[in-house]
C-alpha cells in the first residue's frame, strides 16, 4: 500500500504541474485583461497597473514567477481584490464550501444507499419506480429550479429557514439539501443496479437458499460488491462538492470558493484562477487516491491488481 | 450449537455491515469532526447591524484611488469624507471637510477653506496638505489610479500624466494648512461635485502604497470587519469631527451578486435596502402592493445605446445609419419588450425634458421641486442641462418613421422590401455582451431591421471582457454599449466621441464635433458653454456613430420605514441621511 501511495503521489505531482501549466497558458490566451472596463483608463495608467503586477514581463517569465510564487505558497494579491492575498481569499471560502460539501456528500451517500437498497429490494414495483423517477430528476433537474422550489416552500410558505445568507447553522440546511440531491440520485441509481446484479450471483443465491431473507442478503452479501462502482465515482464527486458550487453559492449567498472558479476567469484574475484550479486539482488527487484505497479495501481483486 | 449455514457465511455479518456501508463510521466520524470545526465559526457571526444593505458584488478595493465600481463607492464614501458632501435630496454641494469655497470669475481658480480640528480615525490631525497629497497621488501616472484623469483640467496634471510634467508643477497648492487652492487650465464647473466623489476622498499617508486595510479613514464610520464574499461591517468612528450627525451605529454591506437572492432576502426582512432589482422581475414587482411600496425606480444619469462601427460597410453610409435609427420604435422597446420604468432616449445626454415629463406622466413620484439633477447642476454651472429644452422634433432622425427610412434608402439606391431595384444592403452582425436583457434587445433590433428594411443580421453574444476587447479593436459592426455619468455635466457624455477619446471605439472622427467640444470645455460663460454642448450633441446625433435606446433608471428596494432615501439621478444615497422612522 505504501508503494501505491508513493507511486500515486509522484504521478499526482506531475499532474498538478501539468494542470497548472495548461491553466496558465489557457487563461492568458483569453481575450481581454483584468483591468479592462467600459470606461477605459488611459494607456499610461494601464501600463503602470500592469507593471505593478508584473504583467508587462514576457509570458514565460510570468509563468516562472507564478510557478515560484505558488511553490513558496506566496501567490500575491488578487488582481480584482488587491487588498487581499489570493491565498487569503481562497482560505476564506474553504470553511463554508467544505462544510456544505462534506455534509451534502454524507447526506447524499446515506440517502442514496437507503434508496438504492429499497429500489433493489422492491425491484420493478412502485417504490422502485418512484425512486428511479427521483434519481432521474435529481440528476437532470437544474439546481436553480430545485433551490427555487425549496426556498419558496421552506423560507416563505413555511417560514422555517432563511432564504439565503450565511448567518447561522439554519442557513446551511437548504443548500445542503440541494447539493445532496445529485449525489443521492447517483448513488441510488448505481447501487440499485449493482445490488440487482449481485443478487443474482451464486453467493447470494446460496445465502437465500440457507434461509437468509431478501433484505438480509442484499445488506450482508450484496452491498459490499455493489458499492464498488459507487466508490469509484466518489473521489471526483467529493472533490467537486468540496470546492463549492457556483449556482448554490449565488442563490444562497454563501461565501464559498465555488464562485472563484467562474468569477476569477471572468475577471481575468489570473492568480485567483490558478489558485482555484490548483485547489481543485490537489483535492481531486487526494480524494481519488482515497477512493482507490477504499476500493481496494472493499474489493480484494482491486488490491491484487494494484 | 452452531446455526445451520453460519460457517458458510463469507464474513462476520456485523463486521460486514460496517464495511459495506462505505466504512460508515469512518466517514461519519470525519464528518462530525469537520462539522464540529465549522460549526464553531457560526457563533462568531455578527448580530444584525442597524442597517443592512444588499450591496451587489464583493468590493474590489476600498482604496479611493483603486476602486472603480459602484458598490465600492458606496462604502468608501461612508468611510471617508471629502471636501464637500451632496445634499441627499437636491445633490447640491454641502460643506464637509471644507467649510467654505469660492471660485474666481474666470472659473479657473477654486479655493477651499478646510475646517479646523478634523481627525483621522487613529487620532492624527487632518488638514489641507492631506488633500493635496491625496489628489496628487491620484493624478500620479506611476500609481495607475483609473480615475486620475478626472483632474485633467488641473494645471499641469495632463502634462504630468503624459510624461512631460512633474508633481511639483501640478496646480494644487496649500498656502497654509487650512487652505487648498486648485488652479485649472480650463473651467471645470463640476469640481465641487467631484470633491464629493470616491477618487477625491483624502487618503491617510499609511495608504499611499495602495493598501486599504488597516489604514485610518476620516469619515463618520470606520471598517470593523471584512468577511470576504460575505459582508463588510462599518461601525461609528469615535474620532469623527465633521458636520454630519449620523443615525446608524453599525452598517452591514452584504456581498450578494444575484438579483433574485437580493429580492428574496429583502422579502424575508434580512436586508433593508437592496441595490438593484433584476429588470425582468420589475413588471411583477410593480403590480404587488408590498413591492410597489418598497420599489424605487428613478431616473438615472445613464444612457443605453448601440455603437456603430464607421469602418465597416454598410455602416459607413450615413443613409443606412439614419434608416437604422428611424426603424426603431423605442417606445415599444421600453414598454412592451423590457417593461419597467424605462423611458426611450431621444438624445445622447440622458433624461432630457420630454423623457422626464413622460416619466412623471406615467404616475411616478415627481422629484421634489425642480428635478434634482438640474438643481444639482444649477449649483455648479447655474443652468439646466442643455438638452432640457430640446424637443423630440429637433432630432427627427431619432424619431420612429420606417416609411421615411425606406424612402431615404431608396433615394440612395439601396434595395428595400417591396422594391424591385436597388443594391441589396449587406448583412451585418449585432454584438452584445452576455446577459438576458442584452440578448432580448439584440433580438428586438434584429427583428425590427429585418421587418422594416429587410436587412439580415446575425447576433453574437460574448463574455464581458472578450466583448470589450472586440469593441476596442473595432472588430464589430454594431455593438451594445452604455455609459453612466462620472459627474452631472454633459461633458461626461459628449467628450466620449472626440477623435482622440480612448472610449470612442467607433472609428468616427469629426473635426467640427471636436471643435465644438473643445469650445464647450473652454467656455467660462455658462450660456455659451451650454450652446456649444447642444451643438455638439446635435452633430453627434446627426452624423455620429450612436443609436441611443433608453435613458437608464436606477432600481432599489428600500424598507418603507427607512427615511432619508431620496430619488436622485446619480443613485447616490448618503448613508449619513438615513434613519429609521421610529415613534
Amino acid at each position: 500500500m505504501i508503494q501505491l501511495i508513493v507511486r500515486r503521489s509522484v504521478a499526482s505531482l506531475i499532474t498538478i504541474w501539468a494542470v497548472f501549466t495548461i491553466s496558465f497558458f489557457v487563461i492568458r490566451s483569453a481575450p481581454g485583461g483584468p483591468f479592462d472596463a467600459e470606461r477605459d483608463p488611459p494607456e499610461a495608467v494601464k501600463a503602470a497597473i500592469e507593471a505593478r503586477y508584473q504583467l508587462d514581463a514576457p509570458l514565460w517569465q510570468q509563468y516562472l514567477n507564478q510557478g515560484w510564487s505558488w511553490l513558496t505558497l506566496n501567490p500575491g494579491p488578487s488582481l480584482r481584490q488587491p487588498d487581499h492575498d489570493v491565498a487569503t481569499i481562497l482560505a476564506a471560502g474553504i470553511p463554508a464550501s467544505f462544510l456544505l460539501g462534506t455534509l451534502a456528500l454524507l447526506l447524499g451517500i446515506i440517502l442514496g444507499t437507503i434508496l438504492g437498497v429499497i429500489a433493489a429490494w422492491q425491484q420493478d414495483r412502485w417504490p422502485d419506480r418512484v425512486i428511479t423517477l427521483f434519481a432521474s430528476m435529481g440528476i437532470s433537474l437544474p439546481l436553480y429550479v430545485i433551490a427555487g422550489l425549496l426556498i419558496l416552500l421552506f423560507a416563505f410558505h413555511l417560514p422555517w429557514l432563511p432564504p439565503a445568507g450565511w448567518t447561522a447553522a439554519s442557513s446551511a440546511v437548504l443548500p445542503i439539501i440541494c447539493l445532496a440531491l445529485a449525489p443521492a440520485a447517483q448513488v441510488a441509481r448505481l447501487l440499485r443496479s449493482g445490488l440487482i446484479e449481485a443478487s443474482q450471483e451464486d453467493y447470494a443465491r446460496t445465502a437465500r437458499s440457507k434461509g437468509r431473507g431478501v433484505v438480509g442478503t442484499l445488506l450482508f452479501h450484496c452491498l459490499r460488491p455493489a458499492s464498488i462502482p459507487v466508490t469509484s465515482t466518489l473521489g471526483p464527486t467529493a472533490a467537486a462538492m468540496l470546492t463549492g458550487s457556483l449556482v448554490i453559492e449565488q442563490i444562497f449567498a454563501i461565501p464559498g470558493v465555488g464562485m472563484h472558479f467562474i468569477q476569477g476567469a471572468m475577471n481575468r484574475d489570473y492568480p485567483l484562477v490558478l489558485g482555484a484550479v490548483l485547489l481543485y486539482t490537489i483535492l481531486l488527487q487526494i480524494l481519488t487516491l482515497l477512493g482507490d484505497l477504499l476500493m481496494g479495501w472493499l474489493d480484494p481483486r482491486a488490491r491484487v491488481e494494484e | 450449537m452452531i446455526s445451520p449455514g453460519r460457517g458458510l457465511m463469507p464474513t462476520n455479518p456485523v463486521k460486514n455491515i460496517g464495511q459495506s456501508l462505505l466504512s460508515g463510521s469512518g466517514w461519519l466520524l470525519g464528518g462530525i469532526v469537520i462539522l464540529g470545526l465549522f460549526m464553531a465559526s457560526f457563533p462568531d457571526l455578527p448580530d444584525r447591524a442597524d442597517l443592512v444593505i444588499g450591496n451587489g458584488t464583493d468590493p474590489g478595493s476600498l482604496h479611493p484611488h483603486r476602486a472603480s465600481g459602484i458598490p465600492e463607492g458606496r462604502i468608501i464614501r461612508a468611510l471617508h469624507e471629502g471636501l464637500l458632501l451632496l445634499d441627499p435630496q437636491t445633490l447640491d454641494p454641502w460643506p464637509a471637510c471644507a467649510h467654505s469655497w469660492q471660485v474666481s470669475r474666470d472659473g479657473k481658480t477654486w479655493t477651499f477653506k478646510i475646517q479646523k480640528g478634523l481627525l483621522w480615525s487613529n487620532g492624527d490631525p487632518l488638514d489641507a496638505t492631506d488633500f493635496r497629497r491625496s489628489w496628487l497621488d491620484l493624478i500620479d501616472p506611476l500609481r495607475g489610479a483609473p480615475y486620475g484623469d478626472l483632474l485633467d483640467a488641473v494645471t499641469g496634471a495632463r502634462e504630468w500624466r503624459n510624461g512631460d510634467g512633474s508633481r511639483e508643477k501640478v496646480g494644487i497648492r496649500t498656502p497654509d494648512r487650512w487652505t487648498l487652492v486648485v488652479d485649472l487650465s480650463r473651467p471645470m464647473p463640476w469640481l465641487p461635485f467631484l470633491c464629493t466623489q470616491t477618487p477625491l476622498q483624502p487618503v491617510h499617508p499609511l495608504g499611499r502604497d495602495g493598501n486599504a486595510l488597516g489604514v485610518p479613514t476620516n469619515g463618520p464610520w470606520m471598517l470593523d470587519r471584512w468577511d470576504l464574499r460575505d459582508r463588510i461591517r462599518l461601525v461609528k468612528s469615535p474620532t469623527y469631527q465633521g458636520p454630519s450627525r449620523v443615525h446608524m451605529d453599525t452598517i452591514d454591506f452584504l456581498a450578494i451578486e444575484s438579483g433574485n437572492t437580493l429580492v428574496n432576502l429583502f422579502a424575508h426582512g434580512s436586508i433593508d435596502w437592496a441595490v438593484g432589482v433584476p429588470p425582468l422581475l420589475m413588471p411583477f414587482l410593480e403590480k404587488d402592493p408590498f413591492w410597489k411600496e418598497a420599489l424605487r425606480t428613478d431616473p438615472y444619469l445613464g444612457i443605453s445605446f448601440y455603437r456603430l462601427n464607421f469602418q465597416k460597410p454598410p455602416l459607413d453610409d450615413p443613409t443606412i445609419r439614419k434608416a437604422l435609427s428611424l426603424t426603431l420604435d423605442r417606445q415599444a422597446l421600453c414598454k412592451e419588450v423590457l417593461g419597467g420604468n424605462l423611458q426611450p432616449a431621444w438624445s445622447f445626454v440622458p433624461w432630457p425634458e420630454p423623457a422626464l415629463a413622460a416619466h412623471a406622466e406615467a404616475g411616478n413620484p415627481a422629484p421634489k421641486s425642480a428635478f434634482p439633477v438640474y438643481s444639482g447642476m444649477a449649483a455648479t454651472i447655474n443652468s439646466p442641462v442643455p438638452t432640457a429644452d430640446l424637443t423630440v422634433n429637433q432630432w427627427a432622425m431619432l424619431g420612429y418613421d420606417p416609411d421615411q427610412a425606406r424612402k431615404l434608402l431608396q433615394e440612395a439606391g439601396w434595395k428595400v422590401p417591396g422594391a424591385k431595384t436597388g443594391r441589396p444592403i449587406p448583412d451585418f452582425e449585432i454584438l452584445h455582451s452576455s446577459g438576458s436583457t442584452h440578448a432580448l434587445v439584440a433580438e428586438w433590433l434584429q427583428s425590427s431591421w429585418s421587418r422594416e428594411l429587410g436587412i439580415e443580421t446575425r447576433i453574437r453574444s460574448m463574455e464581458w471582457r472578450s466583448f470589450l476587447q472586440v469593441q476596442r479593436s473595432l472588430d464589430y459592426d454594431v455593438s451594445r454599449s452604455s455609459w453612466i455619468a462620472d459627474f452631472p455635466d454633459p461633458a461626461t457624455f459628449l467628450e466620449l466621441f472626440t477623435s482622440t477619446a480612448t472610449n470612442n471605439r467607433t472609428g468616427w472622427s469629426d473635426e467640427e464635433y471636436d471643435q465644438m467640444v473643445e469650445k464647450a470645455r473652454n467656455a467660462s460663460n455658462t450660456g455659451v458653454r451650454t450652446w456649444y454642448w447642444r451643438e455638439a450633441e446635435r452633430i453627434l446625433l446627426d452624423r455620429g456613430p450612436v443609436l441611443p435606446l433608453w435613458s437608464t433608471t436606477s432600481s432599489n428596494l428600500v424598507a418603507p420605514e427607512l427615511q432619508g432615501f431620496y430619488a436622485n439621478p446619480l443613485d447616490q444615497h448618503d448613508l449619513r441621511a438615513l434613519k429609521w422612522d421610529t415613534p
